[in-house]
This record gives structure tokens, sequence and C-alpha cells, in this order.
């Protein structure tokens, strides 16, 4: 059970979508949060100007909206390259009938 | 025409090819060729215009807000022309791709206008993070363009770019935002007038953004992703990313390097030589046509990223030097995938099939010494600056490093059009592909069109007008007449050079005048006894003599170096000619 269990891990670590798309979808989301986290100011609102907060007092009280709508464009950005490594995927899958990495040789840089 | 066309016809017709109808592929190309083409002629019609005076620099503003605050495009004389030259390439590269795209239908095509419009905007914008955003547009629609190709590398090819891409986007991001936190702004204007932007946090920041572009040019030893590309993706497609993608990068750093200045410009020369030189030391090894000329892509790359560093020694003639280099290598890159494609196997040696067609002969001639930088191409004129310049500031380390991987690169270049004219013909070039004779043709054109553009640039006289060199290369257009007709005419220009020449000279000029010119018609008048048309030889004999008679009467070292370097090449053809270099069609 415990050998059979381990070579099931080593398969999945072995695993393209395991390797690549995790590891960059995961590292995407660690740069998207970074990028709003430089944008956040201390007890400030979100920028939104509606009856909670006037135009003229905007500048004091909300928070820098330029990175929040960098983030916005990145994601979409990084669903398409996603969406591209899928299909490069797809049709590695479909021309070697497998997507362990180690069959891959001439992946290697 | 206001330069925004050029973004947005790109989208407009890749959102047209989204409506049509499978089935209607002709329909399709027609948009895709017809969009090409109309980005084309506003950028070339922006080219005359700003070229002329007529016009200045355009600044085009966005959501009705100056910059800082929405994002601007620019159009310059610089941005012009090479936004002319990646549509141009996306032109023809699409007229060459005509079956391919027929086959793959209006997706393939929508992908490569999208392609085109995002090097566009590359080159355009001066907001950081809209140079972000058009660069992971090339990078998806870089992507899908390499499954064009029906080399099974090419998948894994193209995996390897986008993970690569990947990891280069992640760093520019946080680069970019943190850029933006300590200047305030995106804008790269802004940015570079903002003092002390570069200290502690700003530099990390920065550093970032600026190996990230450095990474999208895929300079050596960090390129194995884009060798891949070059070798395994479809060559009209290795045409547009060496020649347009590099193009683009390229003046995306010429543009961070307003925000970085002094001490990031060496960091920009120091990758460069070593992009320069490491490339060119690989490429020497090289057997496979299209990996060679992906080395040679790095290393070009790697040149013009030197060139880009010495922008402060360089003054009034950065434009003449960068551009030069830059577009000299463009055109000749493109030309060489292009003619790539015609030749039926990938070793070097098959492209002795050349031999057969001596306009195909011409066109890798003409692609080499642009390659190279012979006179009159504008790599001469360029380097002859670049040079000078380095050595007037006592950069000889540069120097030499560069000088050294000229000479390797001429080495591989002069190697490979030996085995061209001396390698027995065991393919024969397909005669059926007129449209992609067309395109390299076209950059056969262009390549001569750029040597006289940058002979009037230059201070210096212009090459392409001097009589002992027009003289040589008349000979081209008559190489069809019979070899005893072409004799007679070489002896008749050479006395008339003479005739001419004579009142000028002194008595020194005058023994040589002589002994080369009059000497060299008597040792002609042999050639009478040699039938057929000698394909070849005269050209290569009148250059030579074109060189020496220039020589003569070569008043400063320019002239000098022009007329021996004309000397050597028609000597060195003259070495390798043989009745064989063009083999009976």
């Amino acid at each position: 059970g415990a050998a059979e269990s381990g070579s099931d891990q080593v398969d999945r670590a072995h695993h393209f979508s395991s390797v690549y798309l995790e590891m960059s979808s995961v590292a995407n989301t660690g740069v998207n949060l970074v990028l709003v986290a430089v944008g956040y100011m201390n007890g400030r609102t979100a920028p939104i100007l509606d009856e909670a907060v006037a135009a003229a007092e905007a500048a004091q009280r909300i928070i820098d909206p330029v990175p929040q709508a960098l983030v916005l464009t990145a994601i979409v950005i990084g669903v398409g390259v996603t969406a591209l490594m899928l299909a490069y995927a797809y049709r590695l899958f479909k021309t070697r009938g497998t997507l362990d990495i180690s069959r891959y040789t001439e992946l290697k840089w | 025409m206001s330069p925004i066309y050029l973004i947005a016809a790109g989208l407009g017709g890749a959102f047209t090819l989204g409506l049509l109808r499978d089935q209607w592929r002709a329909a399709g190309y027609a948009v895709t060729l017809g969009v090409l083409a109309f980005t084309s002629w506003i950028a070339a019609s922006w080219v005359i215009t700003l070229a002329s005076g007529s016009a200045s620099t355009v600044e085009i503003i966005t959501a009705g807000t100056q910059p800082p605050f929405a994002v601007n495009l620019r159009l310059g004389l610089a941005e012009a022309a090479l936004v002319l030259l990646m549509n141009l390439t996306g032109l023809l590269s699409a007229l060459y791709l005509k079956d391919t795209l027929f086959k793959q239908g209006r997706r393939a095509m929508a992908v490569l206008l999208i392609f085109s419009m995002a090097l566009s905007g590359i080159v355009m914008t001066r907001d950081l993070f809209n140079l972000f955003v058009f660069f992971e547009l090339t990078v998806i629609s870089t992507g899908g363009l390499i499954l064009l190709s029906r080399d099974e590398r090419a998948l894994g090819a193209g995996f390897k770019y986008l993970v690569a891409s990947q990891v280069v986007s992640i760093l520019m991001l946080v680069g970019i935002i943190f850029v933006y936190h300590a200047s305030g702004s995106l804008n790269i204007d802004s940015m570079a007038g903002v003092s002390g932007l570069l200290v502690k946090g700003g530099a990390l920041a920065f550093f970032l953004v600026f190996i990230a572009v450095v990474a999208e040019l895929k300079v050596f030893p960090a390129n194995g992703w884009a060798l891949d590309i070059y070798e395994s993706a479809h060559p009209a497609f290795s045409a547009l990313v060496s020649a347009a993608t590099g193009t683009a990068t390229l003046f995306a750093v010429d543009k961070l390097l307003l925000i970085g200045g002094g001490p990031w410009m060496q960091v920009a020369s120091a990758i460069g030589i070593v992009s320069f030189v490491g490339a060119n030391l690989f490429a020497l090894a090289q057997q496979n046509d299209r990996r060679l000329l992906g080395y040679s892509s790095v290393a070009q790359i790697g040149l013009v990223l030197t060139v880009v560093g010495q922008k402060e020694i360089l003054g009034d003639d950065y434009l003449l030097v960068a551009g030069g280099v830059l577009l000299a290598h463009a055109v000749a890159k493109a030309g060489l995938y292009w003619l790539s494609g015609l030749i039926v196997s990938r070793d070097l040696t098959a492209w002795s099939a050349l031999r057969t067609n001596p306009l195909m002969l011409f066109a890798f001639v003409t692609f080499v010494a642009l390659l190279i930088g012979l006179p009159p191409f504008p790599g001469f004129y360029a380097k002859w600056e670049l040079v000078h310049a380095m050595a007037g500031e006592g950069r000889l380390l540069l120097l030499g490093l560069l000088l050294f991987g000229a000479l390797i690169e001429a080495g591989y270049l002069f190697r490979w059009f030996g085995y061209v004219i001396k390698r027995d013909v065991v393919d024969t070039v397909p005669a059926r592909s007129v449209v992609k004779r067309i395109a390299v043709f076209s950059a056969v054109v262009a390549g001569w069109g750029l040597g006289y553009l940058w002979g009037e640039l230059s201070p210096h006289s212009n090459l392409l007008l001097a009589p002992p060199i027009l003289f040589a290369l008349l000979f081209l257009p008559l190489e069809w007449l019979p070899g005893r007709l072409k004799n007679g005419l070489a002896i008749a220009g050479l006395l008339a050079w003479f005739w001419l020449s004579y009142p000028e000279y002194d008595p020194l000029q005058l023994i040589f005048g002589a002994i080369i010119l009059v000497g060299g018609a008597l040792i002609l008048l042999a050639s009478f006894q040699t039938p057929g048309r000698r394909l070849g030889f005269y050209p290569s004999a009148m250059l030579m003599y074109a060189g020496l008679a220039m020589l003569i009467v070569a008043e400063d070292a320019f002239s000098f170096f022009a007329a021996w370097e004309s000397l050597t090449i028609g000597s060195y053809f003259l070495t390798t000619w043989s009745s064989r270099w063009v083999a009976p069609s």
C-alpha cells in the first residue's frame, strides 16, 4: 500500500500539469497578491466613488486604484497564457500519448 | 492617417476574422493581407512625413487624459521606421505562409494580426505596464504561431518558450509594481525625470524589469528555448521572431535605459558583447541551417544591445549606427529564413541548390554581405562610426571583443558561402513557390535600398554612387550576355575610367593607374579565348578592379578602407570562382 501510493506520488510529480501549470498559477497568484498589497494603504477604503466617499475627499480616503487595475489586467493575461499552455499539453499528449515529463527528454534545457 | 490605426486596424482585422465562416478561407486571407498592407502603408507614410520634416513626433493620448494619468503612445521617426519594418515583415511572411494559413484557417490569421499589432505596440507605447501587456500579447501570439510548423519538435519548443515567458513575466510584473511604488508613475518619461529613483528598492525593481526585458531578447546564454523555436518553427515565423520581435524588444530596452541611465548602459553593453561573442562561437559548430541562423540572430541582437549601451558616446550618430546594424540584420535574417524555406534539407551543404538559380545565389550573397556588414551595406557605415567612437573614447577591450566576434561571424558565414559554391548540387530549388520568391526578393531590394540610404545618411561618400562600384554592379543584370561581349565591355570600362581619371592623377598615381587599369585591360584580352557566359566572373573581377581604382585615389581612412574591402571581396570571389559556380539548370 505505502509503496503503491509512493509511486503514485512520483507519477503525479512527473506530470506536466503538476510541474508547470500549477507552478505558474501559484506564482501568478502570488504576484497578483504582491501587486494588490503594494497599493494598499492602512485605514483607507475601496476606490469606489459613491455616497460613502465623495469625489472631493477621495484623494485622502481611498487606496491607490492603479495596482488593482493592473491586477485585473494581469489576471486576464494569466488566464490566456494558462489556457494556451493547457492547449499545448493537450497537443503534446495527442502526439506522444503521455504527459510523463521523464519521456520528454528534448524538453531539457 | 492617425497612427492609432496601427493598433486599431490589427485589432479590428482580428475581430473581423472571428466573425467570418470557417470555410471562407480566401476572404479571411484577404482581410489579413489587407490589414497588414494598410498598416504598412500608414507606417510608410509616417516615415516619409517625419523624415521630410513636414511633421514632428506624434503623441497619441488615450482616455482623453494627459500622461502620466493615462497611457500614451508615441510615433517619431525611429518608431515609424521600426513599425514599418515589422508590418512589412508581417505582410511578406503572410504571403509566404499562404498555403499554411489557408490550411489552418482564420484563427491562425487572427493570431498573426495580433502578433504584428502587439509588436507595433511595444515600439510605440510610453507606459511601462502597457509595455508589459504588449509583451504578453506577443508571447501568447508567438505560442500560437509556433504551432504553424509541421515539425513535431515545435510543440516542445513552444511549451518551453511559454514556461520561460511565464518566469520572465513574473519578474517584470514584480519589478513594475515596485518601480511604480518608488516613482508614483507608470509613464517611462516621467520615471526618467524622477531623481533618486534608482536607489535602494527602486534600483532592485528596475533591475527586475530590465532583466526581464533583456531575457525577452533571448540573449546568450539564456536562450535554449529561443534556439529551439528558430530551428523548429515555420521559417516564415522564425523570420518574424528574428527580424520583428528582436527589433521591437531592442527598442523596449532602449526606452528602459532612459530610466536607467549611465550605469545601466554599461550593463547593456556587457550583456550584449557576451551574447555577441558567445553565440558566434557556438554558431561555428552548427551544421543545421536554421539553428545556425538562430545563433546568428542571438549574436546580432547582442551586437545591437552593445551599441544601445554606447548611446552616450555615439551622440548624434546613435540612430545611424544602431539603426544600421538593426535594420541590416532584420532584412538579412528575414531573407535568409525565407530562403531556407526553399531549401529541401536542413544541412548547410544542401544550400548548394542555390547554384541552380543565379538570382537566388545573388539573394544569398546579398544577405550574407548585409549580415557581415560589407560595403556598400548599412552595417559597414554603422560599424565604421561605432569603431571610431569607441576607439576615440579608449574603450579598447570592448572594441577588441567586438572585432573578435565579427571575425568569427565572418568566418562561419564565408564557410557557408563556400559550401554553396563548391559542394555538389544534390537538391534543386522548388520552382512552384512564386510568393515565397517575392518575399525573398523584397528583402534583397530592401537590403540594397538601405545600403543606398545609409550611404546618403553617412557623413562619408555614398559607395553606391561611386562609378567604379556601379560599373561592377552593372555586370549583375548583364550576366545573361555571352562572356566575350562582357569581356569587351569590361576592357572598355577599365580604359574609359583610366582616360577619365588620368588628368587628376599625380605622377605616382599615374604609374599605379596605368599598371592596374591599363594592365587589367590587357590581362582581360586573354579571356576572349574562353567560351561560355562565365557566370559570376565579371562582377567579381570588376569589383576587385573597382577596389583597386578607388585605392589609388583614396584620401581619407574611410575611402581607403572601403576600397580595400571591395578589393578583398572581389578577389575572394575570384579565388573561389570556377566554371562550376552556377550549375547548368
